[in-house]
């Protein structure tokens, strides 16, 4: 079929194509129907009307107002769903965790005894603030001897009538560990034995023990000259660690080893019952009970079995303490001061003051100052490894 | 060079077929006559260590030195001793040794055994069980107590698997055993050594799968077990929820056994004590029929 075919399409005039009868496709607006409501509206015209009628008398400022109240309403109970809620049903979880005494609870084995430990010594009475007398507690040193001295002057401390407590991890990573304690011993510093003493000084016990120094493996003795690469085993031990014990004197060693694990501070005027430690305590545990692992270790507290642990998610051991010290009569409470927590930095709080502010990680080295009157002051200064000692 | 690579060849096969899988062993006992003289201790299903039954009773004792299941009072005493030498003799010869698994519980709760322990677990680094292997491989060690009131030997019997430090097929798990001769109770020993120092170094392994890090195990703690020196890893509380999960810490009820907080030692529940007392009876009513039967009979 060819365009041919058509002939009509090409003479007839569009014109005729349009319908003759065209009253029924207009609408005329001269008819009452064309202003009246269509039938197939939503809401009934009575309705309607009367809605129009209310909302007329509503003023138009107020409608908006509602619209926007909804709006908000709306979006809050969305966030709420979304984020708000759940935040708020953990936090009254875990306050509920925290005021119950659980049914099974951590804590009742008899504590590990291990050999040349010290669990818990009191400070000197001496050395509790008088007129004129402070005390001086300075989170993890770590070998930056520099820093403490320049912390040390800007406190202006006098051996005479100030007294310094340093909270342990007082060595390693940082250049000049000998000297801190050299520093601590010349003080007549009181300590507490951190994580890194305790295992500086394990392996100084282990490396003094007989063994048979023919045998490989990480007991070995670090003076071993064969080596053998087909043993089975590759790890000899931590060297570095062994590297760190030689450089310290006899002496030396010596003051490491009576520091103990939990230093009972005494009753400081005005602020009660004080206590130090590296890493924190578990509340409602005799001191002499705690676990001296966890002692120099923990960071967090498992509320339903209140185990600690060395992680940093779940609540904070500090949170805890706060919060079982606060229902407690008042001579009962216990202040701690303690370090180990760089990540979490200058932490102060009711009954709690962490002092690690990662000096030996290019941050800063704080001292607690406390004085006769129980006033307390943070000072700090900056340490001048930039990115810190521990990153090579 | 084409026949030393012959040669290489051949060794390379000697030393495959020479590999001692219980599987081709067996097979070897066949068609070899010579081989087939050698007495075998393994029975043939390549287990070095043998017990008389594969249940928590009867797995516990070694089948050359069983006469019967001991009473638990028996056993107790038993353990007490064993490790109180196994201990010392470690000490006393500068060999490194800890307690681990249960054992290692037990002394997280009180410094003693865990009542209901049926064995008791030490672990050795695998240059030491080498050592064990070399120079005290089948050796009897006599004890005498600190009162001199008990007697005992020990035989110290050293796994001839230990090369193999993987799983291999899982028979030979055990690597030594420290045997109490009278009655056939024992310590586990199992040695530890780094498989894969290449890919997972600092990584220690038991032939059971048990893995540590050696900022776990080392340094080592010296402490008090059973009333005599006794090291435990770096880590221990770590190590235990690892293993036993954060209720092993806190459980204060387990196997028929109840934690007293005040005396700090772990009791028979009461639930316990009846049952032992009935089945005691109910044994006794058996033993009493029979002779009655024995005597109607003659």
């Amino acid at each position: 079929m060819s365009y041919r075919d058509y002939p009509h399409a090409q003479h007839r005039p569009l014109i005729d194509l349009i319908p003759a009868h065209h009253d029924d496709v207009d609408a005329s607006d001269e008819e009452d129907d064309f202003y009246s409501k269509e039938d197939d509206q939503l809401i009934h015209p009575k309705w309607q009307a009367l809605i129009t009628q209310t909302s007329n008398r509503v003023p138009r400022k107020l409608q908006r107002c509602v619209v926007i109240v909804l709006a908000f309403a709306f979006l809050f109970l969305v966030s709420w769903k979304a984020y708000f809620g759940p935040r708020y049903a953990a936090q009254l979880q875990e306050l509920k965790d925290m005021d119950e005494t659980p049914t099974m609870s951590y804590g009742s084995n008899v504590r590990p005894e291990f050999k040349s430990m010290i669990q818990v010594r009191d400070m000197d009475s001496q050395h509790i603030p008088k007129k004129g007398h402070r005390l001086v507690f300075v989170g993890d040193v770590h070998g930056c001897r520099e820093e403490l001295e320049h912390l040390l002057k800007k406190v202006d401390f006098n051996k005479k009538h100030d007294h310094l407590v340093l909270t342990g991890d007082m060595i390693a990573k940082g250049p000049d560990s000998p000297g801190v304690i050299s520093l601590a011993e010349k003080l007549g510093a009181s300590c507490v034995r951190g994580n890194w003493e305790d295992k500086l000084l394990l392996s100084i016990a282990e490396s003094e023990a007989r063994h048979l120094d023919t045998l490989p493996g990480p007991d070995e003795s670090p003076d071993r000259k064969t080596d053998f690469l087909d043993e089975a085993s590759h790890s000899h031990g931590d060297y570095a660690l062994r590297k760190l014990a030689k450089s310290f004197s006899k002496h030396q060693i010596a003051y490491l080893q009576e520091c103990p694990v939990i230093l009972r501070i005494g009753n400081v005027p005005n602020l009660g019952e004080f206590a130090v430690v590296h890493a924190g305590l578990v509340p409602n545990i005799p001191l002499e009970q705690q676990d001296p692992f966890h002692v120099m270790n923990m960071r967090t507290i498992d509320l339903k079995t209140r185990i600690p642990s060395s992680k940093h998610d779940g609540t904070p051991w500090e949170k805890f303490w706060n919060h079982q010290q606060k229902r407690k009569e008042e001579h009962e409470r216990l202040s701690v001061v303690y370090g180990h927590n760089r990540k979490k930095g200058l932490n102060l709080q009711e009954f709690t003051f962490g002092l690690d502010s990662g000096c030996v990680s290019g941050g800063k080295l704080t001292g607690l100052v406390v004085d006769h009157k129980g006033k307390t002051e943070i000072v700090q200064v900056k340490c001048h490894q930039e990115n810190g000692w521990d990153k090579d | 060079m084409r026949l030393s690579i012959c040669a290489v060849a051949a060794t390379l096969f000697t030393s495959t077929i020479a590999a001692p899988t219980s599987k081709f062993d067996s097979l070897a006992n066949t068609s070899e006559e010579s081989e087939s003289e050698i007495v075998r201790r393994d029975g043939g299903d390549g287990k070095y260590f043998h017990e008389p039954g594969g249940d928590n009773t009867l797995g516990h004792y070694d089948k050359r030195y069983f006469h019967g299941v001991v009473s638990d009072e028996e056993r107790r005493d038993t353990q007490k001793h064993m490790v109180r030498a196994y201990l010392d003799f470690f000490r006393k010869n500068d060999l490194d040794t800890w307690i681990a698994h249960g054992t290692l519980l037990g002394w997280w709760w009180n410094g003693q055994r865990l009542p209901w322990d049926f064995d008791l677990d030490t672990q050795v680094s695998g240059a030491t069980l080498h050592h064990l292997g070399e120079a005290y491989n089948q050796t009897n060690h006599s004890y005498t107590s600190d009162d001199e009131q008990v007697k005992r030997t020990y035989l110290l019997d050293v796994n001839p698997w230990i090369w193999q430090r993987e799983r291999g097929d899982g028979m030979n798990i055990i690597d030594a055993r420290w045997i109490d001769v009278r009655n056939g109770l024992f310590i586990d020993i199992t040695g530890l050594s780094e498989t894969h120092p290449d890919s997972q170094p600092g990584i220690w392994s038991c032939k059971n799968y048990h893995r540590y890090r050696t900022d776990e195990l080392y340094p080592m703690r010296e402490t008090m077990f059973e009333g005599v020196i006794a090291k435990v890893p770096y880590s221990y509380d770590k190590i235990l929820t690892d293993e036993y999960k954060e209720s092993a810490l806190v459980n204060t009820q387990f196997n028929g056994h109840e934690w007293n907080p005040n005396a700090k030692i772990w009791e028979k529940t009461e639930e316990t004590l009846r049952q032992e007392e009935e089945e005691r009876k109910k044994k006794e009513e058996e033993e009493k029929k029979k002779t009655v039967e024995q005597a109607q009979m003659a």
